[in-house]
């Protein structure tokens, strides 16, 4: 590969690869490359793999919001779209400041949260009150 | 004979010092520091247990090159435990300035596979033990691909000359979610450069199997895992949790299955000896 090429397909990598991580983070549509189908599911997976993460590092946060928590993570989500680029231990600690002095939260009932998230929070809120959902099966 | 490792995570510490059957555990070099690792990491490998660190945020599949510092990292890790090999994926986790906090697939044209081989050659030039590549699960396809995965994973295998995490689960999460058949995958790949297998479990939502290491290993992977080894013997496999730690027990039999499942070599291999 000669040096033009290889700075053209950087180029054109780069323009795809953000393409791809803006419309994943909620940030511009999908790529034309990318289904829609896919890149929703795909999004909504990265917001609760965030959220999860979170969690394993702070799961007294579940118990304490309870089933607003999903809302405050996407919350978060929308200030700092990407997760920190030190690592999940950092992007945990920045949650936690986002809470102590940026959020705030909108009122919402759980079963709503369900509806929307399905079962994905019964594993989130299984890692925090175990007890409430040995009897759930996902 | 196959080995056999497990995940290194502080919640299953305890139970890996128990089990004196496992050859070697993988760190998430990411998660600690290679000048204070954790002492039950240091007393394992002082029993002689292998210790391989894998890399989660290399992204060597980014339009820029991999940052030295992180390569630097992984070399420290390598140095500190006397590690044969590391590890990392074939993604790219990162653009436009921000984290996408996960790993995302290349886009299978000549001139991304192109730009891929020219980070792995970079990294390889940075490390000072060899890099193994991993494929990783993918909930969204690019549309304009000019080859098939398994295209994909020979053209960079055989172009940077470089050693396969084949990733047990991830093959199992794509061939489920896009609907192709993992062992004809596994025919297609060059087998012969694997250096050691993946498995974790998943669980299916809404008809999307989601890779997610906090459920069980599904019968499904395991039955790929036995497929696997007859057609050829892995060096080496291992089991990955990463959150919902079932009790010991629990972690014991899957570990327990695993062996079970890359047995039909070890059979064949006693029969043809």
């Amino acid at each position: 590969m000669t040096e033009d090429s290889s700075t053209n397909a950087r180029r054109e990598l780069a323009r795809q690869q953000e393409e791809l991580i803006l419309a994943l983070l909620n940030r511009q549509p999908k790529p034309e490359s990318v289904s829609l189908r896919q890149v929703e599911v795909a999004s909504r997976s990265l917001l609760l793999k965030r959220a999860r993460s979170i969690a394993r590092m702070h799961p007294d946060l579940l118990v304490k919001h309870g089933s607003t928590y999903l809302d405050l993570v996407r919350g978060y989500a929308e200030v700092y779209p990407g997760s920190h680029p030190a690592g999940p231990c950092a992007d945990a600690a920045r949650f936690l400041r986002y809470l102590k002095y940026g959020a705030s939260t909108s009122p919402c009932t759980f079963r709503q949260r369900l509806g929307d998230t399905g079962s994905w929070l019964f594993w989130i809120f299984r890692r925090a009150r175990p007890a409430v959902h040995q009897e759930m099966s996902l | 004979m196959t080995k056999l490792g497990i995940g290194w995570r502080p919640e299953i510490a305890r139970m890996i010092e128990k089990r004196d059957d496992l050859d070697f555990v993988e760190i998430v070099a990411e998660n600690w520091s290679p000048d204070h690792p954790p002492q039950a990491l240091v007393d394992l490998h002082e029993r002689g247990v292998q210790v391989i660190p894998h890399g989660i945020s290399l992204s060597l599949g980014s339009a820029e090159l991999p940052d030295l510092t992180r390569l630097q990292r992984l070399n420290a890790f390598a140095s500190r435990f006397g590690s044969p090999f590391v590890s990392e994926h074939v993604a790219f986790v990162r653009g436009a300035g921000l984290e996408s906090g996960h790993l995302l697939p290349v886009p299978r044209t000549e001139a991304a596979t192109q730009v891929l081989i020219e980070n792995i050659l970079f990294a390889k030039k940075h490390l000072t033990v060899p890099l193994v590549l991993e494929n990783i699960a993918y909930l969204c396809e690019w549309g304009n691909s000019e080859m098939s995965e398994p295209e994909f994973i020979r053209e960079i295998l055989e172009a940077t000359d470089s050693m396969m995490l084949l990733d047990v689960a991830n093959l199992v999460a794509n061939a489920i979610n896009h609907d192709f058949d993992p062992i004809a995958y596994l025919r297609r790949i060059p087998l012969d450069r694997v250096a050691y297998v993946h498995i974790a479990g998943g669980i299916v939502i809404d008809g999307i199997y989601h890779d997610t290491h906090a459920h069980p290993v599904s019968p499904t992977v395991l039955d790929v895992v036995s497929k696997l080894t007859l057609f050829t013997a892995p060096p080496m496999v291992m089991l990955e949790r990463d959150d919902l730690f079932p009790n010991e027990s629990v972690i014991n039999m899957e570990l327990d299955a695993i062996k079970h499942a890359v047995q039909p070599k070890l059979i064949r291999e006693a029969i043809f000896a």
